[in-house]
């Protein structure tokens, strides 16, 4: 299966262990192809990544964001709530910062979710194709205090 | 043995290396989980107890259920996290129930913590110490040797919980985990620690194993390495699995031909186990058909006494395989022998076809085994077996879970083969006698059985 390469745009996939990075590796070991647009960091769980972080990723070069998160299966306690949570006041900011919601998407993938993980790279493509390369030049997020 | 807490035993007890819960579930697989969500959905305290490092059983390594073949891995990983994030479960994994004594109205368990070398509550499950570990060893727990692990390993990746814990026997501390755990987690000098579970009731459900590989020298005593058994073959068709595709094990080829042989480890004297196993036939036709998908070219054959599809919806599937193609022949396998390819030779009478013995060369060939006792029951819990070695229930018309000792339950295949719909409808039958049994005690239950029974002289 070869899926169409999107050259202008970069996506960001945040995959956890026990979710969606093994559906990517179980994508691979299919000998199954994604794009090369596509990027993917293997997390604990996406509920360690603050607000902050999506914005700073459209901000360095990301056009759009798939989080791959375990969903109900998620074997750390309130972690999945936690994640949709902080994508919830994501959203916000990104209204705030006029970027298109649709770039940034929260999605449960197993284990075993070959075809799904596969779906969810081409249908951000295909947004891509519609929306092109994210807004740059957003303020710098504000430093945390203690 | 030291007998020293340690620190997360000591945080599950607050520290006195005494639990006290209302039921104690015996047992971390579909039954188990099943009927602990069931008892803590109803307000009781549970606690939970699995020998192995993580919960799900066998059935979070299986491939698909049967007939619908839903994903397993879908239906059993929620299970599992629901489990370990109750708040009226307590988890207790690499641990395993010593001895139960009764006092009053309360059991007493004396629970063995095995330990993993790694401190449970500081371990992130984030795997660094598995990237650097030096040594593979074959994965005999999960995979059955057809693929390695390192020595300190997260279980499996949806494992629950998701902590690492290392195979001491094979370490040889070089102490590269020691250097790349972020958490400070691992422990070298951990001990067995043992704790103290106090419950009023207690659900068995401690599962089952299958007949050897190696039972039945008819069949090559285990020697022919393209002959495996049925939860083999589940592992090389979970897409979890060891080569993420059907490869048989001597050479890696894509098999062209496969067999079946039914009723390779029950209804057989010679083995002890004259029972029907109840799942054989419906695991062998779902795994045809998984197969008939994943290798279109393949022939594949069952080699069957009776085809046995009892349950809602099974007989369908069954005519659904036959109209695949898979073909059904009749017969008693008598011997399974291999050419100088290892190709397994399969000798039988054909029953439907003028009783001629046939000789048939597969490139694989897959024993339907059949289901044992996965525990001896009366050892450890005092709840007497029946004949065939799994838990006697008490009254199975009018109670299909007690046992006979008292506020004992059994769900799932402790208590007797069943394919895993009977075993979910067990699991809430067990939940539910002992939610009774927490509020009644047993006065109930035991007046229905008595009026039963004298019904029953009555119209004798």
């Amino acid at each position: 299966m070869t899926t169409k390469t999107n050259n202008c745009c970069r996506i960001l996939v945040l995959a956890t262990l026990s979710g969606g990075y093994r559906g990517a590796d179980a994508a691979g070991q299919a000998h199954l192809d994604y794009p090369p647009n596509v990027f993917i960091l293997p997390v604990i769980t996406a509920a360690m990544f603050p607000e902050e972080f999506y914005l700073r990723a459209f901000e360095i070069g990301f056009d759009g964001i798939i989080v791959m998160y375990s969903g109900t299966d998620c074997p750390y306690k309130g972690a999945a709530e936690r994640t949709a949570e902080i994508i919830n006041n994501t959203y916000e900011l990104m209204k705030e910062h006029n970027i298109d919601t649709r770039r940034l998407r929260l999605t449960a993938i197993c284990t075993v979710c070959v075809r799904p993980f596969l779906e969810e790279i081409a249908k951000m493509n295909a947004l891509l194709d519609e929306l092109g390369p994210a807004p740059r030049g957003l303020p710098e997020p504000e430093a945390k205090t203690a | 043995m030291v007998d020293t807490a340690t620190a997360e035993s000591a945080a599950k007890t607050n520290g006195s290396g005494r639990l006290e819960v209302d039921a104690l579930v015996v047992g971390g697989g579909i039954a188990g989980m099943q009927a602990s969500l069931d008892l803590a959905d109803q307000g009781f305290k549970v606690a939970l107890v699995e020998r192995k490092p993580s919960i799900g059983g066998k059935m979070i390594g299986l491939s698909k259920v049967f007939p619908t073949l839903d994903c397993c891995s879908c239906i059993t990983t929620p299970k599992m996290a629901a489990v370990a994030h109750h708040e009226q479960i307590e988890l207790l994994t690499y641990s395993e129930v010593q001895s139960v004594e009764r006092d009053g109205d309360q059991f007493s368990a004396q629970v063995l913590r095995k330990p993993r070398y790694v401190r449970e509550e500081d371990c992130t499950g984030c795997r660094a110490c598995e990237l650097v570990c030096p040594l593979d060893v074959p994965d005999l727990e999960n995979e059955f040797g057809r693929t390695a692990h390192r020595v300190i390993r997260v279980p499996f990746s949806t494992a629950v919980p998701q902590k690492a814990l290392i195979d001491i026997e094979h370490c040889i501390f070089c102490g590269k985990c020691l250097t790349a755990c972020a958490r400070d987690a691992i422990d070298f000098k951990q001990q067995p620690t043992t704790i103290t579970i106090e419950a009023r009731t207690m659900v068995l459900a401690t599962g089952f194993e299958v007949t050897p590989l190696d039972a039945k020298a008819e069949y090559g005593a285990g020697n022919l390495r393209n002959v495996i058994d049925g939860l083999m073959m589940e592992r090389l068709l979970a897409p979890t699995g060891p080569y993420g595709r059907v490869l048989r094990p001597s050479d890696g080829k894509l098999p062209d031909s496969i067999a079946y042989v039914q009723c390779a480890g029950s209804r057989d004297e010679t083995l002890g186990v004259p029972y029907c196993s109840r799942v054989c036939c419906m695991y062998a036709i779902k795994q045809a058909m998984l197969l008939a998908g994943a290798l279109p070219l393949a022939d594949i054959t069952i080699y069957y006494m009776d085809i046995r599809t009892f349950g809602k919806g099974y007989e369908q599937f069954y005519q659904n395989a036959k109209a695949m193609g898979i073909e059904f022949v009749k017969g008693k396998v008598a011997r399974i022998t291999e050419d100088e390819n290892q190709n397994p030779i399969v000798r039988l009478e054909v029953i439907d076809d003028r009783s001629r013995i046939i000789e048939r060369t597969h490139d694989l060939v897959v024993l339907s085994v059949g289901m044992l006792p996965g525990h001896d029951s009366t050892e450890t819990f005092g709840v007497p077996a029946d004949t065939d070695g799994f838990i006697k229930l008490r009254d199975t018309n009018a109670s299909p879970a007690a046992t006979t000792r008292e506020g004992f339950f059994a769900t799932g295949t402790a208590a007797g083969p069943m394919d895993i719909v009977d075993t979910i409808v067990t699991a809430g039958a067990a939940a539910a006698e002992a939610a009774a049994y927490l509020r009644n005690g047993n006065a109930l239950a035991a007046e229905a059985v008595a009026a039963r029974q004298e019904r029953s002289v009555a119209h004798a």
